[in-house]
């Protein structure tokens, strides 16, 4: 799919009363940098420190490099780590280690549910 | 055909129609990398229903392309630029509502029309294929990666290279003649390839998002649509026209290498040839909307003909589609038919269900769809991101395939900014596998005599389309090259 960028400034911006905004100036690779490295992150870290962590990172980094602030940042990539694993985990069966593999001797007493 | 069988394709239609809309409409992500997302989802379903759903993703998303495309002049999809010409000035002049409806009922005609083209000719297809060696679908699927490279592509040269890329992508993995790792550098994730998740989600998904990290926002406007329903004579007037665009964009669909937005650009091409009153062009003309609409619908479905009848894939949607297929253990084609014909049968009634929901889902919720472009992109990139990562990793639990996915988002990025096509990427990585195999056997039933190949009785009518092809192109580089 191509994101089509219409500036503000044009004409058919105005007649149309519905357009999107001026792009940012092109050539900012830090957005995109950090986003690519939320996916390395991943990659390196879901073996060792589980899904669930990985995934908040990723969403935390992708978030930043979206515009958001930290905290926002934060906050949304709570939201949408629990909300994807929910899809994923409950709606799709899909059986991730959720939690550090390093961990699970430690929960083997508690309440929880089988998490992998 | 059962009405329990049909009970049981509408969910998957629905949803797939539901989810190729929102694809469609929103930005960041295209209806093959969703599809390929939607690969390990649909493996838990029976097999005609994941291939319903994912047709629906696919047809859905040319419809939410033409919503945006008319109200806001912001193509979701490729094939929408032709629509938003006529249908977004419509808009304009207050017809926004009318040019949705005439948008959606030729979609519906041509999908209608489509899905019974698509029974009638994929079977005798499939027959005919029946008869054809390992050296005939050989020289057959290098036809289609020529046509490919020479049909509707603006840089031939960057689309071969990317062509030769794919196919060195496909080389990756095991050799199936000898046994022998290729390309693996030692690593074991290799040995079975590169997959084509990673591969079509990196390139469409990842790398669309990474290229778009340049601050587009859209805003809350959306332009007043009006009334919704047509007038007898405005519906009269498009009938022509949607029919016409079904003939055109079923016969491009059809080609490899066939895509929806040179279907709906030779569909308005041709209406501005035939138009008794050629000046309403330019200021909003309805056939406009019904032609190429009903063309970039009938294109993405002629897709399946070549795909079912004969298991190659005209564009990297049927790519993934193929994928499905093998996922359920069916290989497309003549075996398909033979054993298990029901599945061919609730495909067509899938597309004809897809067709349905569409139009049940769009028209009295095109408000809701195009206010969905109001999500902020802080909200939306992310989203993309992490469905992405969490789709990849949740297909093969390998952390492995989300670094190839890094890989192939970096790669997609890059492409995009120097203006390389990435549908060749994906086709040679499809292609070069099923050409290989191919070739190794025709050269091992024909004991190494070259010559013999020659004999078979699709190649030399095959070979000779492709040098005609090739002539074609050289011709007409030749003559944009002099300004002709």
């Amino acid at each position: 799919m191509q994101i089509v960028l219409v500036k503000s400034n044009q004409p058919e911006c105005a007649q149309a009363a519905s357009c999107v905004a001026d792009p940012a100036p092109a050539g900012r690779f830090g957005p995109a940098l950090l986003t690519l490295s939320g996916v390395l992150a991943f990659a390196l870290l879901a073996p060792m420190a589980g899904v669930a962590l990985s995934t908040w990172l990723l969403a935390l980094l992708a978030s930043y490099a979206a515009g958001n602030r930290w905290l926002p940042a934060a906050l949304l990539a709570c939201g949408l780590t629990l909300l994807l694993l929910a899809v994923f985990v409950l709606g799709l069966q899909v059986p991730f280690q959720l939690l550090p593999p390093v961990l699970m001797p430690w929960l083997a007493g508690w309440p929880l549910p089988a998490l992998t | 055909m059962n009405l329990e069988l049909l009970l049981a394709l509408a969910g998957p239609a629905l949803l797939g129609a539901s989810l190729g809309t929102l694809v469609g409409v929103l930005p960041g992500i295209g209806p093959a990398a969703t599809m390929a997302l939607l690969l390990p989802a649909s493996f838990a379903l029976e097999p005609q229903a994941a291939i319903v759903l994912l047709c629906g993703v696919y047809f859905g998303a040319q419809y939410g392309s033409s919503t945006t495309a008319i109200l806001l002049k912001l193509p979701g999809e490729a094939s929408g630029v032709v629509t938003a010409e006529e249908g977004h000035r419509l808009a304009l002049k207050g017809q926004a509502g009318v040019a949705l409806a005439i948008a959606a009922l030729a979609s519906l005609l041509a999908g209608l029309l489509s899905a019974a083209l698509v029974a009638g000719l994929t079977p005798w297809l499939a027959r005919l294929a029946l008869g054809l060696g390992p050296a005939d679908v050989a020289a057959l699927v290098l036809l289609a990666a020529v046509a490919l490279v020479c049909i509707g592509q603006r840089q031939r040269r960057k689309a071969l290279a990317m062509l030769l890329l794919g196919l060195l992508i496909g080389l990756v993995g095991t050799d199936f003649g000898g046994g022998a790792p290729r390309f693996t550098f030692g690593l074991a994730e290799l040995r079975d390839g590169i997959g084509l998740v990673p591969l079509i989600v990196g390139l469409f998904g990842l790398g669309e998002v990474l290229a778009s990290h340049a601050g587009l926002r859209a805003s809350s406007h959306i332009a007043p649509i009006g009334r919704l329903w047509p007038r007898r004579s405005e519906l009269q007037a498009s009938l022509a026209p949607a029919l016409r665009g079904t003939g055109v964009g079923f016969v491009v669909g059809m080609l490899p290498g066939g895509k929806t937005l040179l279907a709906s650009m030779m569909s308005l091409a041709l209406e501005r040839r035939v138009a008794r009153d050629r000046a309403q062009y330019g200021h909003g003309a309805l056939s406009g909307v019904a032609g190429p609409e009903a063309a970039n619908n009938a294109s993405a479905q002629a897709g399946l003909v070549p795909l079912i009848g004969l298991g190659l894939p005209g564009n990297p949607a049927m790519a993934v589609l193929l994928g499905a297929f093998m996922l359920h253990g069916i290989a497309p084609g003549a075996v398909m038919f033979e054993r298990s014909p029901e599945l061919f049968e609730a495909i067509i009634w899938g597309m004809v269900l897809a067709n349905l929901a569409l139009i049940v889902l769009n028209l009295p919720l095109i408000g809701v769809w195009v206010r969905l472009l109001a999500l902020p992109l802080g909200l939306l990139t992310p989203l993309i991101v992490v469905i992405s990562v969490l789709g990849v990793y949740a297909q093969s639990r390998l952390a492995f395939d989300v670094g190839l996915l890094a890989l192939f988002g970096l790669l997609g990025y890059l492409l995009r900014k120097a203006d390389y096509p990435l549908a060749p990427i994906v086709f040679g990585a499809v292609l070069g596998p099923i050409f290989e195999d191919n070739l190794r056997r025709a050269f091992m039933h024909a004991r190494g005599d070259g010559m013999e190949l020659l004999t078979q009785p699709l190649v030399l009518p095959v070979l000779g389309v492709l040098l005609l092809l090739l002539l074609w192109s050289l011709w007409a580089g030749w003559r944009s090259r002099r300004g002709v």
